[in-house]
């Protein structure tokens, strides 16, 4: 009865740690996946001496809180990463979600009649100084280009396009998941722009 | 030893990394060698789990501290996709100057008779 309650806690716990090294970041388990599995593969052929029960002991213990603390530590390693290598995309990220929230609740004001202050105000003040003025619609207008510019430069990629260096090629690189919608959106926004801009200079 | 300022920066080190520094100073190990051998150095008292040590190895790699080792002790009897780790000249000096400054630490505290079961201890 103990050994079967034994193997089962066992199996659990293993099925667990796996689980937990599988949320580490992509790039710790291409270092360290092989290497931790064979850690518990390990544990588990020679830690039989205190019996199934001591080695599940030991990986509901010891292992799985660590492997959890890691899984956050890794995560959060990551993130401070990606923060310092890509805070221009931030910015950019954080410039075009203003500037959707600007120029929807500005839309949504006038044409849903909505009853909020209109945020051109709220952000300038109702007698606003030119400067301020003059920022805010270079902002409405050129908000989008700069981010899209700051979402995209990461993944710009120079490159000569022939052996003997006559041609400079741009090239994107792979941009895949919320990145590749924001850049996407940004950049529908900014031929939007572009196109209004043109339409009214020509009338 | 003179202390470089390269070492400095690594002192004072987190006691994963001392415990690590400490396994392979003896020898050149894997990871679950390294668990085990900081097992016994603490008289069982610590157990690293896997996560803080390759968490540990990850950083300490980065850091100079310690680097892959392209030999192995007994490829015969050894699963060939561990790999093994050993000590830099870095890492070396680093551990050494942090058992150092334990050092002091510790003969402070016997100066003031903290270490029980030494006879000066309460």
């Amino acid at each position: 009865m103990s050994t079967t309650l034994g193997s089962r806690q066992l199996n659990r716990a293993i099925t667990l740690a796996r689980w937990l090294i599988r949320c580490h970041p992509r790039e710790f388990r291409q270092q360290y996946e092989s290497e931790l599995d064979q850690v518990l593969r390990t544990l588990m052929r020679f830690g039989m001496d205190s019996g199934k029960a001591g080695v599940a002991n030991y990986l509901w213990r010891i292992c799985i809180p660590d492997l959890c603390l890691s899984m956050i530590r890794e995560r959060f390693n990551e993130w401070e990463e990606n923060m310092k290598r890509n805070y221009g995309s931030w910015i950019g990220a954080g410039l075009i979600v203003l500037w959707i929230l600007y120029v929807g609740l500005s839309l949504a004001r006038i044409f849903l009649h909505l009853p909020i202050k209109d945020p051109g105000n709220w952000l300038i003040g109702d007698t606003p100084a030119n400067w301020a003025y003059n920022s805010l619609n270079w902002f409405t207008i050129f908000g989008p280009i700069i981010a899209l510019i700051l979402l995209a430069a990461p993944y710009i990629k120079f490159s000569k396009g022939s052996e003997n260096g006559e041609m400079a090629v741009i090239r994107l690189r792979n941009v895949a998941g919320a990145s590749r919608v924001l850049i996407i959106v940004t950049g529908l926004i900014s031929l939007m722009i572009l196109f209004i801009v043109l339409i009214g200079r020509m009338l | 030893m003179k202390t470089t300022s390269n070492q400095i920066s690594k002192i004072p080190m987190t006691p994963a990394v001392f415990q690590i520094l400490l396994a392979l100073s003896e020898q050149e190990m894997h990871g679950y060698g390294i668990m085990k051998a900081v097992h016994q150095n603490s008289n069982g008292q610590v157990h690293m789990g896997p996560g803080t040590l390759y968490g540990s190895i990850k950083r300490m790699l980065a850091d100079g501290l310690i680097e892959e080792s392209g030999e192995r002790p007994d490829p015969g009897l050894d699963d060939e996709r561990r790999r093994y780790y050993r000590l830099t000249d870095l890492g070396r000096k680093a551990v050494s100057a942090e058992a150092a400054r334990m050092d002091i630490l510790v003969r402070k505290a016997q100066s003031l008779h903290l270490i029980p079961g030494t006879g000066r201890g309460s």
